[in-house]
């Protein structure tokens, strides 16, 4: 998919609405309040664009060349773009959540080991 | 148009007008599918996140251009109101004291007394020029006028006066306030800097044209307000405040500011720094400015476009 490419996987972790922004397009091209309701929806209601937080990921998130426009329609008198994922954004996309799922892997593994009773066990106050 | 679409319209204004044009309509249909219909305004996070996502976007204006372009057009910015602040309170001047004849100043000949107003009136022409053409010849043009119109005044003073300042012009035969020999050297080498600075860097933005108005606008209140100075001082520190405010999104007009205020203060300090002159200030003058123009152009790195180095 990214053959003769270089490796365009974010070296920094990606915040968390633009990674809810590229989430949201996972299952098609969304137009920009319908990614706003889908990753509201994705989050469990945690992440809640704002318009202007929105059109600026996009804009950054088209620039990276991780999201592309795939159509526009003119929707009551005014005009309607789609956004899509590329095939960079949706690498990305997997690098970023197999990075999450590492660092989860961590923690979850030493509260394992260090037995059920040191996890949310109750810290008695200084 | 409701209400709602009206106020988001109007928030959607702190975003710079090609991005407006590109994607406003866009952004105001979301907006507007997003926010409850029986709301007046966009809810406070999406106002916040507009104003952020607008000055992130002007801000990126900057970034097209190289930070040798973009001081440029600071400097050249600086210049513009520096001449034309100049020019502006010479103008007032001689209207307000027109008929009053100051004493220990000396009469010009006749044949030179038209040139006090010409010269400023002809400075302001190579301002007008200089903003708005792009060819640099034009400016040159307009600018060989406005130099022998400094020049003739001086020439003829010094040969009256020739110790101490080169004060001594007249209008229509009355002897008024003029111009000083050090206030027209930096007058004429500015003139020189702005010729050469035309039609280099970006196009000039209508946006600087609110500040630049300002400026040029209070030594008029001031000359002709009678006893305004406060508020002329107050309207010059707004725009000098605002500039330094916004250095977050542009380093540009702090750099113009300490143009400007160089410039002033070493033509003599006749019009802005009258008011706030004191030996405390001009002590604090030259490491404030250096300091501030420092901070200025380095802040200026970070919005600029980044240009590649050659390696050796």
């Amino acid at each position: 998919m990214n053959a003769g490419r270089p490796d365009r996987r974010p070296v920094t972790p990606m915040r968390e609405p633009t990674y809810f922004v590229l989430a949201s397009l996972l299952d098609g091209p969304l137009h920009g309040y319908a990614i706003i309701k889908r990753a509201e929806q994705m989050s469990g209601g945690r992440v809640r664009l704002a318009t202007g937080t929105l059109y600026t990921a996009l804009d950054r998130l088209t620039s990276e060349g991780y999201v592309r426009l795939v159509s526009e329609e003119i929707v009551a008198g005014r005009i309607r773009r789609s956004y899509g994922l590329t095939d960079d954004g949706a690498a990305a996309l997997r690098a970023e959540a197999q990075r999450m799922a590492e660092a989860a892997r961590l923690v979850t593994r030493s509260a394992r080991a260090a037995g059920p009773g040191r996890v949310g066990r109750k810290v008695r106050p200084a | 148009m409701t209400r709602l679409e009206r106020h988001s319209r109007l928030l959607l204004h702190v975003y710079p007008k090609q991005y407006r044009a590109e994607r406003a309509e866009e952004m105001l249909g979301t907006l507007l599918e997003a926010t409850p219909e029986e709301r007046n305004w966009p809810r406070a996070r999406d106002a916040r996140a507009l104003l952020a996502g607008g000055l992130r976007a002007r801000a990126a204006l900057n970034r097209r251009l190289p930070l040798r372009a973009n001081v440029r057009t600071a400097v050249f910015v600086g210049l513009a109101a520096f001449l034309g602040f100049s020019a502006v309170a010479r103008l007032s001047n001689l209207y307000a004291n027109a008929g009053v004849i100051p004493g220990g100043w000396t009469r010009l000949p006749s044949s030179v007394g038209w040139t006090p107003i010409l010269g400023p009136l002809l400075t302001l022409v190579v301002v007008l020029v200089a903003w708005f053409s792009r060819r640099r010849i034009a400016v040159l043009a307009a600018a060989l006028p406005a130099a022998a119109a400094f020049l003739i005044p001086l020439t003829a003073s010094c040969s009256v006066r020739l110790a101490g300042h080169c004060y001594g012009y007249a209008q229509f035969g009355q002897p008024v306030r003029g111009i000083g020999f050090y206030e027209s050297v930096i007058q004429l080498s500015c003139m020189t800097c702005l010729v050469t600075l035309a039609g280099s860097g970006e196009p000039r933005r209508s946006g600087w044209l609110v500040p630049l108005g300002l400026v040029l606008l209070s030594p008029a209140l001031l000359e002709l307000g009678g006893g305004v100075a406060e508020v002329t001082a107050v309207l010059v520190l707004a725009v000098a405040a605002v500039s330094i405010a916004w250095i977050v999104v542009d380093a540009r007009p702090m750099i113009a500011v300490c143009v400007f205020v160089l410039a002033d203060w070493l033509g003599g300090g006749g019009n802005l720094l009258t008011l706030i002159s004191s030996p405390a200030v001009t002590v604090v003058l030259l490491p404030g400015l250096g300091a501030a123009l420092a901070l200025a152009i380095w802040r200026l790195r970070y919005q600029s476009a980044r240009t590649p180095r050659l390696r050796a």
